[in-house]
């Protein structure tokens, strides 16, 4: 019994080592290994440029994302941009995201190793970016951002420089927080609580910054900003003590959260405590139960109709590299906006094409309007014509067909 | 004699993993019987009445109460079908009152709409402690606060509550005063007298001879005999336990104070600790120092106080005259050993195997520096538990495994193998058997010819006669008398000075 | 006829206890076949290889030191929080020169363990309360340190190399499998886990030897901080997040005791942090996805503890 145990663990034990020689073996190979690689991956966009296939080549795109969610959101941006790799020709692979820069760096690791073409995914921070593009260079895969804005000057510019960073696109996050703040203003709000994701995450310093700015011209009161609100209770309590320590308090603005469910727990706390409508709300990121709360009349204002939109025009973008018909020179980054909703019919709408079970563009859609393979009018500008002509309408008339 | 059995248990196998603790057990107790249940630590005596109280399940086998068939679930289902216990160790639960402790598992009768009815449970418990004879411990007080001996008695008087018609007493005496043991005795007499039966589980040879009516003896799980009363003879008892001759005496034979220098090596100076007050006891090289007195008379403290495991409030306590005794640390560095009372708590790691309970002083000797060569380890161990004569299949099996007696000798071979000069013995053969009694009273007296001075603290006085030079004795914390061997010391003299 | 059927059952008995005590290892050979199968040998490619070495390399660095805590039967809930800080003054040392983020993130570990340790062993203070405090404490000073997100000068990825991280970590497990298995402090430690008072009374010093792992367990988190800035280049208020678990549950899968004393082995570390990064990575490749995920490993958990759990322990025998 005990010679067998020995022998496992010998037996384990060079397995181990094996292993790790191999691995450290490696650390000195990429350097020959590399180009290779990228010969292969140009080898498979020329000819579709030259000869003019019926299809581009088979690729794949891999994505860190979140697998184990039921939040229509999250659901919406994977569906979206499957339908979009599909349409290419392309498979898609998931793994899921780790929540941490170094998890979500060994994520990327992972997509490299399972042999990806391309990797789209959502930077955790900002500062992470450089890491990435070593790896994806080194491995000569494609790689592109969405959700994110690179804010720092020495980042953005290493990184623009990048043969494999295809660009990606980002809301404009600080516009957004101002524009809420305004709105709430317009509809008479003067003292606010906000909620937001957490401090460090670029979009939520950014909307924390847009949401002072629009305060400060709308004659906005800002009583106090709560971060890191991830389970439904501290949500409740968090209100609820807003809603004690300021009896004047007329308007909360979620700027942003990973709550699950954020609206009903916030609508439920103000009823429970006789202010639901006279405490105005607002939110940033769509949530479907926002229908119900609109036609009572407790709930005010969304912003970010477009978040399925985001992701799936970034891949738009990462395609268009990978396929061999780059819709810019260097990296393409292009700017969504964010699409305010104020009626249960909107919502309603919303919910059903653009967070529903069905992709917002089918594939004939997306070929003939997004993939320079097939129209080649695609460029980096008419990108950014289709991104200001996106609206709720728009998507509703090619669904309801 | 052809009366029918209150209780019988055919063909009973226990194993334990790899250890056959029961094999082929039987036996028959008839209604008004006080049938004895004798053999050594590990014989499997506990095991088998832990298996008819319904606290371990037997491997195979089946048992009959009044010719039914008799499966317990549990202690409390036992107890409803008319087999009760008290058990050797602490069979109390903590942080409850008496009355919670009395009723445990069987509060349901107590509810009334829903709630417990306190008052009427506090009643009951009253009433089922004077039953049993013993007054003065209110129902409400925290079990926490009684001492070991008051415990027992609520024990007792819960499982005479049930009117058991099977009662079975697992070697409790060890922990009763001898006013306790009477109460014990007297229920014991008035079971037999209502037609109950007793099953009576001890070691001590005298006890089981003057109480019981019959007695069953196991050797190794094994039944190796029954005995009617008139067949009683402690010499053929004892050979069917062990399963070898063994001679009535065992303690030293000598009676005079020889080869002990008059160099003091350990020196309580005017201690006072908790109840110790102005204490001073001198011990001497090549002693054997007898400390004795009542349960709480403080010479277990005492012993505590000399090995730096308690701090005096006043007073030192000094080793060669001159180096204080700081802590443990500094005692074991000094080598002076300490074996507890208390011993699977205090002085052994019960899941741990004999190697490391030996090794565990003595790392540093072997290597100062760096990893501790296992092989020295190894040797370290196996030599003195051989010289010890510890009887296990291995120096690597957990300690849990071995019998009370083998338990002593590992914490013994741990203290030799760490070379101490001082030994402080707290009860060192409590909840032992017979053999290896005599072979710890043998080792004793060859260390006191090494050369090595011993603290021999107890509650037994035959036992302190038998082995000290000197006794001192304790009476709530002041020393009251000192005794030399050769003066002749009888018990009478010793109890004169205890009470 | 008895005789013979208890003689079987004793035969039954060994296997049985045989399967138990090698089922970890068993338990990795059977996850590493299966995987291997169902990828069809993507598993143990160059590549994925050293994913699931940088999958099991911060875990197994301080799982090692992990052993340690257990084995004196206590816990540490503040690892996770300890590799923030560390990261984050790490960062904000690495703005003056790259030179000092390496010995500014072991120094915070070693700084944030003593105070764990000084708490535990000193103040006596029970160590789930002492370090789920300590994890608060550190994690708001994270937060307020950083504000937000703090990058390093890229010239960091010089550490975040396969060779130094293998050489770093087979340093680490073996000075530590020594310690444990054959110094004085891995045996005094089990000794405190089984029995304090035992331990006291054999002439151990219980203070220092409560002390030292919360020490070494500080140093493996500010090591695990510096590659993590290495790795990514950036601390955040998440670095670490979560790490605490993971370390818990590796050292679950690797069937080590709560219990702390002498059934604590130092493989049960290594085992099942590697065991969790070979599932981990093999079930990413099978493409199954996070919830399904998250039931095989708590089904798995509760598998191991189940079998590995030694109930004879409790069944002593009189």
């Amino acid at each position: 019994m005990k010679k067998f145990r020995k022998i496992l663990s010998i037996v384990l034990c060079v397995f181990m080592v094996a292993g790790l020689a191999a691995c450290g073996g490696e650390s000195a190979a990429p350097a020959s290994q590399a180009p290779a690689q990228t010969d292969t991956t140009s080898q498979q966009a020329v000819p579709a440029d030259t000869q003019k296939a019926e299809t581009p080549d088979h690729f794949v795109l891999g994505m860190p994302w979140i697998t184990n969610s039921t939040d229509p959101t999250t659901n919406s941006i994977g569906l979206n941009i499957k339908a979009a790799v599909e349409a290419a020709g392309g498979e898609v692979v998931i793994t899921d995201m780790e929540m941490t820069p170094d998890g979500q760096i060994n994520n990327i690791s992972e997509l490299i190793s399972r042999g990806v073409d391309a990797i789209v995914f959502m930077p955790l921070a900002e500062t992470m970016l450089p890491t990435v593009d070593a790896m994806c260079s080194e491995a000569g895969v494609y790689w592109g951002s969405m959700l994110r804005r690179i804010t720092d000057d020495s980042i953005r510019e290493q990184i623009m420089k990048s043969e494999y960073y295809a660009g990606g696109c980002y809301e404009d996050d600080e516009l957004c927080g101002e524009n809420i703040m305004k709105k709430m203003g317009e509809i008479g709000v003067t003292n606010v609580a906000c909620i937001n994701i957490t401090k460090g995450d670029t979009s939520s310093d950014l909307r924390d910054a847009g949401a002072a700015k629009g305060a400060a011209e709308a004659g906005i009161n800002i009583v106090g900003t709560t971060y890191g609100i991830l389970d439904p209770t501290d949500m409740t309590k968090t209100i609820e003590s807003y809603l004690a320590a300021y009896p004047e308090l007329d308007g909360i603005v979620v700027l942003g959260t990973y709550c699950g469910g954020a609206l009903a727990i916030i609508e439920k706390a103000l009823e429970d405590n006789g202010k639901a409508g006279q405490v105005k709300v607002g939110r940033i990121d769509f949530e479907p139960t926002m229908e119900e709360y609109f036609e009572n009349g407790t709930f005010n204002i969304c912003y970010g109709v477009q978040m399925p939109y985001d992701p799936f025009m970034s891949t738009i973008i990462l395609i268009n590299k990978v396929i061999g018909t780059p819709v810019s020179d260097g990296p393409a980054i292009v700017v969504t906006p964010y699409i305010p909703l104020t009626t249960a019919q909107e919502a309603k709408d919303v919910t059903q094409y653009i967070y529903g079970d069905t992709p917002m563009y089918n594939s004939e859609e997306i070929r003939a309007e997004f993939l320079g393979f097939y129209n080649p009018a695609v460029n980096k500008t008419y990108l950014e014509d289709m991104v200001a002509k996106y609206s709720v309408e728009d998507i509703v008339a090619r669904r309801s067909k | 004699m052809s009366p029918k059995a209150l209780f019988r248990a055919e063909h009973i196998y226990k194993n334990f993993g790899v250890v056959q603790a029961l094999k082929d057990f039987e036996i028959e107790i008839y209604p008004g019987e006080i049938r004895g249940l004798i053999g050594e630590n590990g014989s499997g005596k506990s095991t088998f009445s832990a298996i008819a109280s319904g606290t371990l399940k037997a491997s195979e086998g089946a048992m009959f109460l009044e010719d039914e068939p008799y499966i317990p679930h549990g202690t409390v289902d036992a107890m409803d079908k008319g087999i009760s216990m008290v058990v050797q160790e602490q069979g109390t639960i903590a942080g409850i009152t008496v009355a919670a402790n009395v009723f445990f598992g069987k509060e349901a009768q107590f509810a009334k709409h829903g709630f417990m009815d306190i008052r009427k449970m506090n009643e009951e418990t009253k009433n089922a402690l004077e039953a049993i004879g013993v007054t003065g411990i209110a129902p409400q007080t925290l079990i926490d606060t009684l001492s070991f001996e008051d415990r027992k008695l609520i024990e007792l008087a819960r499982s005479m509550y049930a009117k058991p018609k099977l009662w079975i007493i697992d070697e409790t005496t060890t922990a009763l005063s001898i006013s306790g043991r009477e109460i014990l005795y007297a229920l014991m007499e008035r079971q037999k007298a209502a037609g109950g039966s007793v099953l009576f589980i001890s070691h001590d040879i005298d006890e089981i001879m003057d109480k019981c009516d019959s007695l069953t003896i196991l050797r190794d799980g094994t039944l190796t005999a029954n005995l009617k009363k008139n067949e009683f003879d402690p010499d053929r008892i004892r050979s069917l336990m062990i399963g070898r001759e063994l001679s009535g005496n065992y303690y030293r034979s000598d009676s005079g104070e020889k080869g002990i220098s008059d160099e003091v090596v350990l020196e309580a100076r005017n201690v006072s600790a908790g109840l110790l007050k102005n204490v001073s006891v001198q011990l001497h090289r090549g002693e054997i120092l007898g400390i004795g007195g009542l349960s709480d008379c403080g010479m277990h403290e005492l012993g505590k106080v000399m090995f730096g495991s308690i701090k005096p409030e006043n007073g030192q306590v000094l080793k060669d005259g001159k180096d204080i005794v700081k802590d443990t640390r500094w005692a074991v560095k000094n080598r002076i050993a300490y074996l507890s009372k208390n011993r699977d708590q205090e002085s052994l790691m019960p899941i741990c195997s004999i190697k490391d309970n030996i090794t565990l002083p003595s790392l540093k000797d072997l290597t100062p520096v760096g990893p501790v060569s296992l092989r020295k380890q190894k040797e370290l161990a196996k030599t003195w538990s051989e010289k010890m004569d510890v009887k296990a299949p291995s120096i690597d099996v957990f300690c849990t495994t071995l019998s009370g007696g083998n338990k002593q000798k590992v914490v013994l071979a741990k203290w030799l193998g760490k070379k101490s000069t001082i030994l402080i013995l707290d009860c060192p053969t409590r909840g032992i058997d017979v053999g290896t009694k005599a072979n710890i009273y043998q080792l004793i007296e060859d260390l006191k010819e090494q050369g090595i001075s011993m603290i021999l603290i107890s509650e037994e006085l035959p036992e302190l006669i038998g082995m000290s030079d000197r006794i001192i004795l304790l009476k709530n914390g002041e020393v009251t008398g000192t005794f030399l061997r050769s003066e002749g010391i009888t018990e009478e003299k010793l109890i004169h000075k205890m009470i | 006829m008895n005789e013979k059927a208890a003689r079987v059952n004793v035969k039954r008995e060994e296997t049985k206890e045989f399967l138990i005590r090698n089922f970890v290892y068993i338990g990795l050979v059977l996850v590493l076949i299966l995987f291997e199968i169902m990828t069809k040998g993507r598993l143990l490619q160059k590549r994925n290889l050293m994913n699931i070495f940088n999958n099991f390399f911060l875990i197994g660095l301080s799982a090692s030191a992990f052993t340690f805590i257990i084995a004196i039967s206590e816990l540490d809930l503040s690892t996770g929080a300890i590799v923030g800080i560390s990261a984050a003054l790490g960062a904000l040392a690495g703005k003056t020169s790259v030179a000092l983020v390496v010995p500014v993130c072991i120094l915070t570990g070693l700084v944030a363990g003593s105070l764990n340790g000084f708490m535990i062993a000193k103040m006596k203070m029970a160590s789930f309360i002492a370090t789920l405090a300590t994890s608060y404490v550190l994690k708001g000073l994270t937060t307020y340190l950083l504000d937000g997100s703090v990058g390093v000068d890229i010239s960091i990825r010089v550490f975040d190399q396969n060779w130094i991280k293998i050489t770093t970590l087979i340093a680490a497990v073996i000075i530590f499998y020594f310690l444990f298995e054959h110094c004085v402090i891995g045996k005094q430690s089990r000794a405190v886990g089984a029995s304090a008072e035992a331990a006291r009374q054999s002439g151990v010093h219980v203070e220092f030897i409560r002390f030292m792992p919360y020490l070494m367990i500080g140093l493996m988190c500010g090591i695990v901080g510096a590659f993590s800035l290495a790795r990514s280049c950036t601390a955040t208020t998440s670095t670490g997040s979560g790490f605490e678990f993971d370390i818990l549950l590796a050292v679950l899968f690797g069937g080590m005791p709560l219990t702390g004393g002498w059934s604590v082995k130092y493989r049960s570390a290594i085992l099942g942090s590697v065991t969790m990064a070979v599932l981990k990575s093999g079930m990413s490749l099978c493409g199954i996805t996070g919830t399904a995920q998250q039931i095989v490993r708590g089904a798995l958990l509760i598998i191991i503890v189940a079998i590995t759990f030694d109930r004879k322990v409790v069944a002593a025998i009189k």
